[in-house]
């Protein structure tokens, strides 16, 4: 399946096979988010061991990028540290 | 709670396939989970004749390996996108949905996990910017969507699979402009030739391909920084007494592999000690894809000898010992013999990059003499964050013993507790609160 995802709020394109990740490295030379301790998040191991490509999806909550499989019409937003309670933020 | 499926396998690459197939085979029934959408794991994910990135060797494996899922279809249930969260102290497994997050409960009879090596990455000064990859990741990416990314990719570190990697890319149309190897490894050619047929077969196509695309195969260099440049990275490269200096999009790392055990339970074959685990392929000893099927194979055959003593005896089988004395024949050919000690990295350079802590943070932490691996875990946050350590622990320990002389293990650092991947509270909760129900929302259900 190929389609577009929204990356804050900018379309942009997939192919089958791609990982969310590897879609957000294509389009964001920045990176796809920061970490509370500055760790700029974006495809690294991508297999889902290194917890360093955080995204937020749908609104849903936070998934490695690596991990998932993008679908037409896929909202995915930087991470929002602020309004996630985990005990190391 | 599910009554379940008698064996869990997590990691759907060849080793747990092959340990699925052989349990089932016996008339037990398999849970086979992988965190990827689909089978095959780092080495045959995106398999297919149609493939130009898989040889006819590994193609065949391949194959084959599917068939026997095939024939044993009904006895293994396969599940993608799930991955494996831990094992409680009752022998109670919790599995995650990638897709949705929630989570489920199963209590099988025994455990194999297969969930593969993960990379050795060394770290270099700038390797935690982005678009700085590891080669590994990279390449799991390009062998499911079969397109390589756009702009300048340098492959640097240490290793077979730079090759491989970058001979995948050329393939692909996009060849690196640079591979950063830190050892020599066409010196020692006479090794070269005690490795079997199919590694060395393999090498030659993979250097045959570079010899085509003309992409130039840096012996004994090392990445010295990586830094931001306008839109890209700009890389510094030594070898021996010539700077070099590339620009680039990507930087993909590989500094070899190393076993996964962070997160997941220990191996317990005795009956009496709660439930059964086994551990199989690259996540127990990383022997590559050509051990991966014996190893499962084995892992399976042991765990049978537990439940019909009487049927089934294990036997180290030649394979695995085969694969064993080429892999450490490969590490002979691939030595590093041009690489930086970390203490002679710049203060600046990060070791956890979880944490964002650098070899100064180590350096003022360690002035007080005689710390603990605990100390350096919990006063400096090495290996604290989210990776739990299995990207720092190696290189933090390396560096605390040059500093200090005092060598830690990686696991006294890291520890071993589950979850092996993260699970929001919410999730757990609702396992709690909905005990009673027995499968994931997005599972279908077919042996209820």
């Amino acid at each position: 399946m190929s389609g577009f995802v929204y990356w804050r709020d900018r379309k942009i394109p997939f192919q089958a096979g791609e990982s969310l990740a590897y879609v957000l490295l294509r389009e964001t030379t920045a990176g796809c988010g920061i970490s509370a301790c500055g760790q700029t998040y974006g495809l690294f191991c991508g297999i889902g061991a290194c917890q360093g490509c955080l995204v937020d999806v749908d609104g849903r909550g936070v998934v490695e990028a690596c991990l998932t499989v993008p679908h037409d019409g896929m909202r995915v937003n930087p991470v929002n540290h602020s309004a996630v309670n985990n005990d190391d933020d | 709670m599910t009554t379940d499926n008698d064996v869990l396998v997590v990691g759907g690459g060849p080793a747990g396939i092959t340990a699925a197939c052989r349990i089932a085979e016996a008339g037990y029934t398999v849970r086979l989970c992988d965190a990827a959408p689909s089978l095959g794991g780092a080495m045959f994910r995106g398999a297919s004749a149609e493939s130009p990135l898989i040889s006819t060797e590994h193609l065949g494996t391949w194959r084959d390996i599917n068939a026997e899922l095939e024939n044993h279809a009904a006895s293994i249930r396969v599940m993608t996108s799930t991955s494996f969260v831990g094992l409680d102290s009752t022998g109670v497994a919790v599995l995650k949905s990638c897709s949705s997050g929630e989570a489920m409960q199963v209590s099988p009879r025994a455990v194999i996990i297969a969930t593969g090596a993960i990379e050795n990455i060394r770290p270099v000064p700038g390797w935690h910017l982005p678009g700085v990859v590891t080669a590994g990741g990279l390449q799991v990416n390009t062998k499911t969507c079969r397109t390589a990314p756009d702009g300048d990719i340098i492959i640097a570190g240490n290793g077979p699979l730079l090759i491989a990697v970058a001979a995948q890319l050329a393939k692909l149309g996009h060849p690196p402009v640079a591979i950063v190897e830190s050892g020599r490894p066409m010196l020692p050619r006479l090794q070269a030739l005690g490795l079997p047929l199919a590694y060395i077969r393999e090498a030659l196509s993979y250097y045959r391909t570079l010899k085509k695309f003309r992409v130039p195969w840096l012996h004994g260099a090392f990445i010295e920084r990586i830094s931001r440049r306008d839109d890209g990275l700009s890389v510094a490269i030594r070898k021996g007494t010539r700077a070099i200096i590339h620009n680039a999009n990507i930087v993909a790392l590989h500094n070899g592999l190393q076993s996964n055990p962070i997160g997941m339970p220990v191996e317990n074959v005795d009956l009496y000690k709660g439930i059964i685990v086994l551990h199989a392929g690259d996540c127990r000893e990383p022997l590559g894809a050509r051990a991966a099927p014996a190893s499962g194979h084995h892992a399976a055959d042991r765990l049978l000898a537990v439940l019909q003593p009487a049927a089934v005896k294990p036997s180290a089988p030649l394979q695995l010992r085969r694969q064993t004395l080429a892999q450490a024949r490969l590490k002979t050919i691939f030595k590093p013999v041009s690489q930086l000690p970390l203490h002679s990295m710049p203060d600046d350079t990060v070791i956890c990059r979880c944490e964002q802590k650098t070899v100064g943070d180590l350096r003022q932490l360690l002035l007080e003499p005689g710390a603990s691996a605990k100390e350096i875990k919990l006063n400096g946050r090495f290996g604290m964050g989210r990776c739990q350590g299995r990207f720092c622990a190696r290189s933090t320990v390396e560096l605390a013993a040059e500093l200090t002389g005092l060598r830690h293990t990686s696991e006294s650092l890291t520890g071993n507790r589950w979850p092996a991947s993260p699970i929001s509270i919410g999730a757990l909760a609702r396992l709690a609160t909905d005990s009673a129900t027995t499968e994931s929302p997005d599972a279908e259900s077919q042996d209820v």
